[in-house]
């Protein structure tokens, strides 16, 4: 007995308590199932993109600008084009108006003129099936289909791009630059870059993407023709990459959304493993008694922990199996979940790595939720037979340190899997915060309830009852309504994002944009949609440091949300928007010319923010290859937040009037015009693109959507792993509910009243657990609306009130439907086990 | 008004485990009068306390019928039987049975709640003073001690002056000076407040006390 492992033992200590045993394997297979899914996905996009590097860039070396190459940069690409083994191909890449050649109708499109030869790895597959090089010829255009859908076009019609007449002569079918499409808000259109001039749409100022791909025969030479390239390229402005180092939209994307999942899903791990945790001390709860017979029988405590992992590591097991079988065949169904965002070579599937993965998880996640249960396994005394023995609640020097370890292993797992440190860190952070001040409101309203003088007796009971000793009422309530204020604080800001930028969009707010408006059309512009029309100066430039410090690319471009490297649009004007103000200095440029004769500059508050600026400091730009040094002069904030232009930086005219610019138009017009004022105005300006607002509005808001979907579905996890740890608490309860209910009977209630006990049991923790999610996430979502996005915010009551009812209805439900047996059943079976 | 509050006609009781038939009871007729006390004796796993269960309604006979203040309660559903333990039986258990969440006037003053009787607190702690708990009120049932317990467990089934009072082995938990405590408390009940009293017991010192003793063997009435 001291020594053997008794098999039998095993298996009858599992059987006993198999409904314990089900919940604590579901709890590990939950934990388990969507972190499995997403990091299956994650390698299998990354699989995508990395297999098709070339593909997906093009090129093996990528050169890219926002401007057109400088000199040095050019003699270097044309002097590398004539060399053997490399090939060259330039892109130049821009959004425009395509309008029919009968004028009747125009697109925003996406518009992509390629050098012979293009592309140099991947391929444009048409719809033909002919070879793409020999089809886009000068003169021709490939389009794709949905171009044609919409001005109501066919293969041989004329499509006029700026001051060009192209014949459209195929249809895109996929192209491996673009493995996705859904960033693009308008068609593509393939035309040769010979046909570029005579289009006259790229323009001083116009916003292009400029790009030379070179195909090097000799791999080995890849690397260090780039830095030769790189040497001669205009820093900041000018950047070179190989395939294997640039980053691409594709990729961005899903590292962001995937890090946002990996958050839900690390949230869904934490409460399913509290969920571990409380079913295994249900579980070894009922076991005491046994333990201390078997103790007294001469078995020592590490006989009975021997035992008791084993069957930990079987239960484990089992689960861990469930859960990574769930989550790789969850991932091979994600085609559904994220139809239309996927790219379009992606295969979908499970490695072996993402199993050892899945059970290294597993591994940590059930050895950190179940050491505390099981460590007081060895303290289990024989004299516990003849009476109850409480547990004191201290542990031993050892056991701090066994938990530190445990939450250091903990939370390296999470920086893992979110891959970043910071923000491992303020998640979990955040979780413990939430956790605690769940902790705290419940443990108040807990006290409360059981101070309040209750003249009902069925009501009186059930809060009694839901006080009773060894209820998991706490963790329950903690964990049901940590899971339900995360989704609906997802929720809220969701519609709250929707309400503000979306739905109601101001009727008075502009609704056609107008991009590319060059200094000398001013005059004929406004001559054409009118005298009012405001248009605002923009002048591209980067800005490369704040008070002597440089702006670093590499870290900036690590950041989630915008970035401080990234190339902005500077604007002149003399005062603050209709829906500015300043929020520090008396006006927009104060005297920091007098005193630093330095230039002045207004920043927003949100870029003040990223950079942490401040008025005084010293920012220099870079516009264009001009150095401009510029002082904080004041710091604006919108008191609007919808779809209106505004600018981070405004500097006073006379510092930006001969800077190359162009300008913006923002219009007002009828719904029922913009079609028709659009035609007007590519027709007498093609190199002028307009922008319908609420389409584009519309087009985001279907991104949105799709990806809210996705969010949510992957946050209801947490609702089940909620609904668990409440099954657990069920079956853990079961023998006091059994023993109140026989004598509610046996002392005359009927089964109405035993029935109305137990609703209102379940009722109160339901209304306890979403009472505080709803408190909790309405205070979240108000502190995010209003600190972090500025925006108003809208609680949307009515959906608070659906969460209380679908929860009430959940937890009534499985409360309930775990106690309707005793009822019909007649009580001396059970009085007869417990004399 | 007759003088028969309870009658059992023919009883047996019988389970099966597995293809086996156990008998339990077998064919066992009695009749109790109003304000008697009878004690069901006999040793271990004579019948005694499946005997009780059966007669109070607790269990359900598996042949023959009982009849309780006139009424045949054979074949009541839980539900029909609910009025019937509330306000005609009381109930005292070996293991007490007490309810652990509630405090020991909660406890005793439960059945009378159910029945909505506004006196409920002031009956539960009249029948505390005179089981002389009257400062252990508000003490859970895990801070009492046994004998403790079983006062409260005779006061929650007296609160509604029930017509009977049935119990098993009320003193089978308890050390001999609770259990002379016990004894006597119900003995004076019985006498004092003319209850009908029928124990299920091992015990000779409340068997001596009895009206009758009715004796058990291997399920079958041996005397009484």
């Amino acid at each position: 007995m001291k020594d053997a492992m008794n098999i039998r033992f095993l298996i009858r200590e599992i059987l006993h308590s198999k409904s314990q045993a089900v919940v604590f394997i579901l709890c590990v297979a939950l934990s388990l199932v969507s972190i499995v899914a997403i990091n299956s996905f994650r390698s299998d996009v990354q699989q995508s993109i990395a297999s098709d590097a070339r593909g997906l860039h093009g090129g093996d070396i990528i050169v890219h600008s926002h401007y057109d190459f400088s000199p040095a940069l050019q003699q270097e690409i044309a002097a590398l084009a004539k060399k053997t083994g490399i090939q060259v191909a330039r892109t130049w890449e821009f959004y425009s108006v395509a309008r029919r050649a009968d004028g009747q109708d125009s697109l925003f499109s996406n518009i992509k003129a390629v050098e012979k030869g293009y592309p140099l790895y991947g391929t444009v597959e048409l719809l033909s099936g002919r070879e793409f090089s020999r089809v886009l010829q000068p003169g021709k255009v490939v389009v794709a289909p949905e171009l044609l859908k919409r001005l109501g076009l066919a293969l041989g019609d004329k499509l006029l791009l700026g001051d060009s007449v192209l014949e459209i002569v195929d249809v895109i079918g996929r192209e491996s630059l673009r493995p996705v499409d859904f960033f693009n808000f308008g068609p593509r259109i393939l035309v040769a870059a010979a046909d570029l001039a005579q289009m006259d749409l790229v323009q001083k100022g116009s916003r292009v993407q400029y790009e030379a791909l070179l195909k090097v025969a000799d791999a080995g030479q890849i690397n260090t023709l780039a830095a030769g390239l790189q040497a001669r390229a205009v820093t900041g402005q000018e950047r070179v990459a190989t395939y294997a180092t640039a980053s691409s939209r594709v990729k961005r994307f899903f590292d962001n959304l995937l890090f946002f999942l990996s958050l839900v899903s690390v949230f869904t791990l934490l409460l399913a493993g509290i969920g571990m945790q409380s079913s295994l001390a249900a579980f070894l709860r009922r076991k005491e008694k046994s333990f201390a017979i078997l103790r007294s029988l001469g078995a020592t405590g590490s006989f009975l922990l021997r035992h008791y992992l084993v069957i930990v590591f079987i239960l484990s097991f089992i689960g861990c199996a469930v859960g990574i079988l769930s989550g790789l065949l969850l991932e091979k169904n994600f085609s559904t979940l994220f139809a239309g965002l996927l790219p379009d070579n992606i295969v979908l599937g499970g490695s072996f790595f993402d199993v050892l993965e899945g059970i290294g998880l597993g591994l940590v996640v059930v050895t950190f939720f179940t050491f505390l249960p099981l460590s007081k396994i060895k303290n289990v005394k024989p004299a516990a037979v003849f009476r109850k023995e409480s547990d004191n609640g201290r542990q031993n020097r050892g056991t701090y340190v066994l938990i530190g370890c445990g939450i250091i292993l903990l939370t390296g797992l999470v920086v893992r899997q979110l891959n970043d440190l910071r923000i491992g860190l303020y998640f979990l952070g955040g979780v413990l915060a939430l956790i605690a001040v769940i902790s705290v409101l419940i443990g108040i309203l807990l006290l409360l309830l059981s101070r309040l003088q209750i003249a009902s007796l069925p009501l009186r009971q059930a809060v009694r009852s839901l006080l009773r000793p060894g209820n998991a009422t706490r963790p329950i309530v903690v964990t049901l309504a940590s899971a339900l204020s995360v989704l609906l604080t997802i929720y809220l800001m969701e519609y709250n994002l929707h309400a503000t930028y979306i739905a109601s969009y101001p009727a008075d707010a502009p609704n056609l944009f107008c991009l590319d408006i060059q200094k000398n059309q001013q005059h004929d512009f406004r001559g054409l949609v009118g005298q009012d029309v405001e248009l605002f100066p923009i002048i591209r430039a980067r800005l490369t440091s704040i008070n002597g410090e440089r702006i670093h690319r590499e870290s900036e471009m690590k950041k989630r949300g915008d970035s401080l490297a990234r190339e902005f649009n500077l604007t002149y004007r003399p005062k603050l928007l209709s829906d500015e103000v300043l929020i520090k200095g008396d006006s927009l440029f104060g005297n920091v010319r007098e005193k630093s004769g330095l230039v002045p500059v207004s920043l927003l508050d949100t870029v003040a923010e990223m950079g942490d600026m401040k008025m005084g400091d010293v920012l220099i730009f870079n516009v264009q290859g001009v150095p401009m040094k510029a002082e904080v002069s004041s710091i604006r904030s919108r008191t609007k937040s919808m779809l209106y232009p505004f600018f981070y930086f405004v500097f006073p005219e006379e510092n930006l009037r001969a800077a190359p610019q162009t300008f913006f138009g923002a219009l007002k017009v009828k719904k029922s015009e913009i079609a028709q004022l659009q035609n007007t105005i590519v027709n007498h300006f093609p190199n002028i693109s307009t922008i319908n607002v609420g389409e584009t509005a519309a087009e985001l808001e279907k991104i949105l959507q799709k990806l809210s979907t996705i969010i949510n579905f992957f946050a209801s996890f947490s609702i089940l792993a909620g609904a668990l740890i409440l099954v657990s608490s069920v079956l853990a309860t079961r023998m006091a509910r059994i023993k109140e209910a026989v004598y509610y009977k046996v002392l005359g209630a009927d089964t109405r009243f035993v029935l109305l006990v137990f609703f209102l049991e379940n009722f109160i923790l339901a209304l306890l657990s979403s009472g505080c999610a709803i408190l909790v996430a309405q205070a979240g979502s108000w502190g995010l609306c209003r600190f972090l996005f500025d925006i108003d915010f809208d609680p949307s009551w009515p959906v608070s009130f659906a969460m209380l009812v679908m929860t009430v209805c959940l937890v009534v439900t499985l409360g309930l439907l775990s106690s309707v047996s005793i009822l019909g059943q007649k009580p001396i079976r059970f009085l007869r086990e417990q004399s | 008004m007759s003088n028969i509050l309870l009658q059992a006609e023919n009883i047996s009781k019988y389970y099966y485990l597995g293809d086996q038939k156990i008998m339990v009871l077998g064919n066992v007729s009695l009749t109790v009068n109003r304000g008697e006390f009878v004690v069901i004796a006999g040793s271990s796993g004579s019948g005694k306390t499946t005997l009780l269960s059966v007669l109070s309604g607790l269990d359900r006979p598996s042949i023959g019928r009982i009849h309780m203040a006139g009424r045949d309660i054979t074949d009541l559903t839980e539900d029909q039987l609910a009025p019937v333990r509330n306000t005609l039986t009381g109930f005292v258990f070996q293991a007490f049975h007490l309810i652990p969440s509630l405090n020991a006037i909660e406890n005793v003053m439960f059945p009378a709640e159910l029945k909505k009787d506004p006196e409920a607190r002031n009956k539960a702690q009249s029948l505390l003073d005179q089981v002389g708990l009257q400062d252990r009120g508000k003490n859970f049932p895990e801070q009492l001690s046994g004998g403790e317990q079983q006062r409260i467990a005779i006061c929650r089934a007296l609160i509604n002056d029930p017509e009977i009072v049935f119990a098993d082995e009320p003193t089978g938990n308890l050390d001999s000076e609770n259990s002379e405590g016990i004894i006597q408390l119900l003995v004076d009940l019985h006498k004092d407040r003319k209850i009908t009293l029928v124990i299920a017991t091992h015990s000779q010192s409340l068997a001596s006390r009895a009206d009758r003793i009715v004796r058990l063997h291997d399920g079958r009435i041996q005397e009484g």
